[in-house]
């Protein structure tokens, strides 16, 4: 019903404009056309010079008004160490279009005002004046001069790549309908291969698993980045294209699929600090929109947004963006997993359990060594005891398996570094076997892995070894699992005197 | 014989019949053949005049569709709470309406409104209903020929427009929605029915119109290339052509040379559609798979495209250009200042229009380098913008303005031409343009330049030479209301864009609520749309005048209303077949002798006597 009387407002009001319109041309014929003409020329002279006046005061007044919202100003200033270039290039082209503006409205609107048709007035026959229009081809010849130069100047300085010798960090943000994806290097700072061939449900981003770079790339639903350390962000596509853009940071570039592209920027304000400086402005000292027990700027975050048309979604695009301080970002690092080891290391997909990782091999000798100590601090009368996990056998013989050299070498490295640490070495088995011999087999076990050491340089009066047999289960062996855990060796690390070597059969 | 029966009535006929040049048109009995009845007349006319009417009042239908869509996705983005079930009965499906009676608009449909919104108002408005209205109505009239170089090319050009607005209006009822990837078309969002329904069946037909309308614009093209180069009377030399036929001479010259790399990048983009090449994608996951296409490059279009695209605001704006520079002269009774730098302004902006397209590119992954040649280039397009301004101001300088609907909507024009201009210097320099590029900046600066600034060079061509057309007056008040309507108006939708762009907020947004960083312009969102609904208001106010004027507007009486120059106003109030009734007029002089030597007007037919101060 609104509607309606909506409509019959509009309607009511367009007959009335047409009406009033009607009037005047018949007025004009009633009271002659020529001081018609005349009222009617003086009066629109008015209004176009109120026109001028009002709309300069009103553009400039707003501009005023919207200040907090523009250019390098206040809560606008960028957040990145080229944002700088950006906001002054664009004041300083601010400053000129806005005195061009102003100048020539003043001059197009007041010359249609004094030059209106007039009584006894004619018109003067200027047909052109080369000196004048020299002048305002030159003029702006020159200004444009002026900021392009000042405008490349500053594009080449940004989009310039990584040079040779700087340090950077690169990540990979990648967008597709209708999220973005964020790629981290991982502990050796390079970003594995990829192939979109390659992508499925538990690989978003088609990595390549057996280019090894990719074992440490973690998987974010964020950025999170150090301040003032450069970052080279690779931008890639899944499947239409997409734009990275972080407004606070004036970064923008296309994700196209197939043409990974790059931006390089520095963050120069942390969360924290651009916060404490959203805090001084009135706008944003308002209830937050998240957290309504807060402020608007305690909660604000910057963000990440696609700025290319990629469907649908397109406005959905957003992640948070974080800059911390370089320790507390060490210390978020930390938390964070590889994808690979966490998710892919083992499973069906994974083309790389022939191979034992570098970050394998650090982390499982950090864990030894963890293991040892705890195990040597550990009273005589408990059990002072580790297990040499990775330690394995061929089936049925004590030849040692390829990736059981790690573990010991780390054992060796151990025993090097505290020189009065005597170990005793255990073998056990599962019940599969007779009796007997699985007792022989776990004593050519602990045996052979004593030979390894000895080889490694430890002194052969540190070592004993003694095989137990089947007679130490500590799992149920009636399962596999429980069997392998039963089928291990045993290192029996003391400060003190190693016990006799003649376990009971 | 016709040309004897011919007795002249005005001064300007007894001076075409003195001195002009003899044909013998009016011997043979053309006329009868292009309008003897209804439908030769009105439908399947060959009469340029009458094909220029038809591309204005299809490009006004068009407007209408096209400025009733920015409403709608207007109302979603002032008030995206809103109710918006009440237009469910127009919009269909498109408006879910809750359990509690609130109608929403989807997403999908706010991307094909947007989408369809630039494309109809670019091409079918700006570019047929312009360009088309007025190269046809006017070459003919102003350069003294009978008719197009070849009327049935010219109507073909007509009618393969209409196919095409024909195909791209169906393609709105299709079940999967218009084509709704931007008028751009980038693919692969257009490329791949997987990415959007609107990149369906609506890609398709949107294609097929497209290229349709291509058709039409070359066939038209060719036409005022081939009239104004051939068909000048005697006399009418090219410096003595008025500004507006440079305009549509230069304007047509650059879509022939364009136009066509359009059509080959929707051929490469339809074989990628159809038979599964890769010129324009690689490396796509989608929909859970990955796709054969391996080699290609988004960014081959973009190429392709911005080729055309960037011309093509040239084949918008200097129609209007031609139009305005005519309209103030004549309204200022002077001559327009620096007619030859005029004319280089036109050639210079028509030539640099070729080699700036990468600056709709500076950061869709080429390589950063070459912005340097593109900014370069970019920026110096405000040289010859400049000159072109100021010289307007100039031809009001010492005037004696007439202040009528033409006359308003030209300094309008002016005023729009520079508030959109100087932020094309923002725009145009890549390093702005790393923060501004897409956003509600790059909005705010091409609907000021180039549409609001094209349609004022429209309305200021209609309530001209609207008496040309059909013989009457448009009504003066209801014109000078919507003058200020529009111009307010226009001002109030597009001048907050330029703040709300520079704080960041990306334009093609369904919403701005998901984004702290862009949820702060709600107020002004609500501002810009009201604006928006009272500006498209006033334009229903230009259409109630022109229609009604049509056939009950004030009579026009003599043949040379404005005491104008130029030839169109030396035939007979109804012009028939053939413009001239009698001989064909020989030119004496440019188009500009206003004011000169005291008199306030010399035609261009009026011989130049001995003691004529010298020539401009």
């Amino acid at each position: 019903m609104s509607t309606l009387i909506v409509f019959a407002c509009i309607a009511l009001l367009l007959l009335i404009i047409v009406q009033i319109a009607r009037v005047r041309d018949l007025a004009k014929q009633l009271r002659g056309a020529e001081e018609v003409d005349a009222r009617s020329t003086k009066m629109t002279g008015y209004y176009l010079v109120f026109f001028m006046v009002a709309f300069l005061v009103l553009t400039t007044s707003s501009m005023y008004y919207y200040k907090n919202y523009m250019l390098g100003y206040g809560p606008h200033e960028s957040s990145s160490e080229h944002g700088s270039l950006i906001d002054s290039m664009m004041n300083l082209t601010f400053v000129i279009t806005f005195m061009v503006f102003v100048f020539t409205h003043i001059l197009l609107f007041w010359y249609a005002y004094k030059f209106r048709k007039q009584a006894g007035k004619k018109a003067q026959f200027i047909s052109h004046n080369n000196t004048l229009e020299i002048v305002w081809t030159g003029v702006p010849a020159i200004v444009m001069t002026f900021l392009v130069i000042g405008g490349l100047d500053a594009w080449n300085e940004i989009m310039g790549d990584v040079g040779a010798d700087d340090t950077y960090m690169e990540i990979e943000a990648q967008g597709y309908q209708f999220a973005w994806q964020i790629r981290y290097p991982g502990d050796d700072g390079l970003l594995g291969r990829t192939d979109f061939r390659l992508t499925e449900g538990t690989n978003r981003f088609g990595q390549d698993w057996t280019d090894l770079k990719n074992a440490d790339d973690i998987h974010l639903g964020e950025i999170v980045l150090p301040v003032n350390k450069k970052v080279r962000v690779r931008i890639t596509a899944k499947d239409v294209l997409h734009d990275f853009y972080l407004p606070q940071f004036r970064v923008k570039m296309d994700a196209v699929p197939g043409l990974p592209t790059y931006f390089v920027f520095t963050p120069t304000k942390t969360t924290k600090e651009w916060r404490k400086g959203l805090s001084e402005f009135e706008e944003y000292q308002i209830p937050s929109p998240t957290d309504p027990e807060k402020m608007y700027w305690e909660t604000a975050n910057y963000e990440l947004a696609c700025a290319e048309l990629c469907g649908i979604g397109h406005w959905s695009m957003k992640k948070k963006v974080t800059i911390l301080e370089e320790d507390e970002y060490e210390e978020w690092l930390a938390d964070q997993k590889s994808y690979y080891l966490s998710n892919i290391r083992g499973t069906e997909g994974d083309p790389n359990t022939n191979m034992l990782l570098p970050a394998e091999i650090t982390q499982r000798r950090q864990e030894f060594n963890q293991e040892a100590d705890t195990a040597l601090e550990t009273s005589e009368d408990d059990d002072n005891t580790l297990t040499l996990e990775y330690v394995t056998f061929e089936t049925g013989s004590e030849q040692l398996t390829e990736f059981s050299s790690y573990q010991l070498d780390d054992a060796i490295n151990f025993l090097k570094e505290n020189a009065d640490v005597s170990v005793m070495l255990k073998g056990h088995t599962d019940n599969t076997g007779d009796a007997t011999v699985s007792y022989t087999l776990s004593d050519r076990r602990a045996t052979e892995v004593r030979m390894y050491l000895l080889q490694g340089g430890i002194d052969a009066q540190r070592m004993s070894s003694a095989g137990y047999g089947l007679a130490n289960p500590v799992a149920d062996n009636a399962t596999e699992d429980g069997r392998q855990a039963n089928r291990r060796t045993e290192l029996y690390v003391t400060r003190g005197a190693l016990p006799a070597s003649t376990p009971s059969k | 014989m016709a040309t004897a029966i011919f007795a002249p009535t005005t001064r300007e006929e007894g001076l075409i019949q003195e001195l002009g040049y003899e044909d013998y048109f009016h011997d043979h009995h053309h006329g009868d053949k292009y309008q003897s009845n209804f439908v030769s007349h009105y439908i399947f006319s060959q009469d340029h005049k009458m094909i220029a009417k038809q591309f204005l009042i299809t490009g006004m239908m068009w407007a209408i569709i096209g400025g009733l869509m920015s409403l709608v996705f207007r109302m979603q983005l002032g008030f995206p709470e809103e109710s918006l079930a009440w237009i469910k009965p127009v919009l269909g499906k498109w408006i879910t309406v809750s359990a509690d009676g609130i109608g929403k608009l989807q997403a999908d449909f706010y991307y094909a409104l947007v989408t369809m919104h630039g494309t109809i108002l670019v091409f079918f408005v700006l570019t047929a209903g312009l360009s088309g209205t007025f190269s046809n109505l006017l070459i003919p009239l102003m350069v003294g020929a009978r008719d197009m170089a070849s009327p049935l090319l010219n109507m073909l050009s007509y009618w393969f427009f209409f196919i095409s607005g024909m195909v791209m209006f169906a393609s709105l009822f299709l079940s999967t929605g218009p084509f709704a990837g931007g008028w751009v078309a980038y693919p692969p969002l257009s490329a791949l029915p997987e990415a959007m329904d609107g990149s369906k069946a609506g890609m398709t037909l949107w294609t097929i119109s497209l290229v349709l309308f291509v058709v039409s614009v070359l066939l038209g093209g060719i036409n005022y290339i081939t009239t104004v180069l051939n068909l000048r009377t005697k006399g009418m030399t090219m410096w003595r052509l008025p500004l507006p036929i440079w305009a549509f001479f230069v304007t047509a010259i650059i879509g022939l040379l364009s136009f066509p790399v359009l059509v080959s990048a929707f051929f490469l983009m339809m074989l990628d559609r159809g038979i599964g090449t890769s010129f324009y994608l690689s490396d796509i996951y989608i929909g859970g798979q990955a796709l054969d296409h391996v080699g290609g490059s988004p960014i081959l279009y973009q190429h392709l495209f911005w080729f055309l695209g960037h011309p093509e605001v040239y084949i918008i704006i200097l129609p209007a250009m031609g139009i305005v520079s005519e309209v103030l002269s004549v309204n200022a009774r002077k001559p327009i200042f620096g007619y030859k730098a005029m004319v280089f302004s036109i050639l210079a902006i028509a030539f640099l229009s070729f080699i700036v397209w990468a600056h709709h590119m500076f950061m869709s992954g080429v390589n950063p380098f070459i912005a340097n040649f593109f900014v370069i280039f970019t920026l110096i397009i405000a040289v010859p913008s400049a000159v072109k301004v100021f010289n307007w101001i100039a031809t009001l300088y010492g005037g004696s303005i007439r202040f009528n609907p033409a006359s308003l909507f030209a300094i309008g024009f002016v005023s729009m031409f520079i508030s959109g201009g100087l932020t094309g210097i923002w725009l145009g320099n890549s390093t702005l343009d790393i923060q501004l590029h897409d956003t509600y900046f790059v909005v705010a600066h091409f609907h000021i330049v180039m549409g609001v600034a094209a349609f004022f060079g429209m309305y200021a061509g209609v309530y001209h030479w609207f008496p040309k057309m059909y013989g009457r007056f448009m009504n003066e008040t209801l014109g000078k209301f919507h003058f200020w309507g529009t111009l307010i108006g226009a001002y109030c939708v597009f001048w907050p864009m330029h703040y709300i762009g520079m704080a960041g907020v990306p334009r093609r947004y369904f919403r701005f609520d998901t984004f702290e960083t862009f949820n702060h312009f709600a107020e002004l969102n609500k501002f810009i749309t009201i604006a928006a609904i009272i500006t498209f208001g006033f334009q229903v106010l230009f259409i109630i005048n022109f229609f009604y004027s049509i056939w009950k507007g004030r009579k026009m009486e003599t043949m040379n209303p404005y005491d104008s120059n130029t030839l169109e106003w030396t035939t007979p109030i109804e012009t028939g077949h053939g413009n001239w009734p009698g001989k064909l007029p020989s030119v004496q002089r440019w188009a500009y002798d206003y004011g000169k030597d005291g008199r306030d007007f010399i035609p261009q037919v009026e011989p130049v006597s001995e003691e004529e101060s010298p020539a401009h």
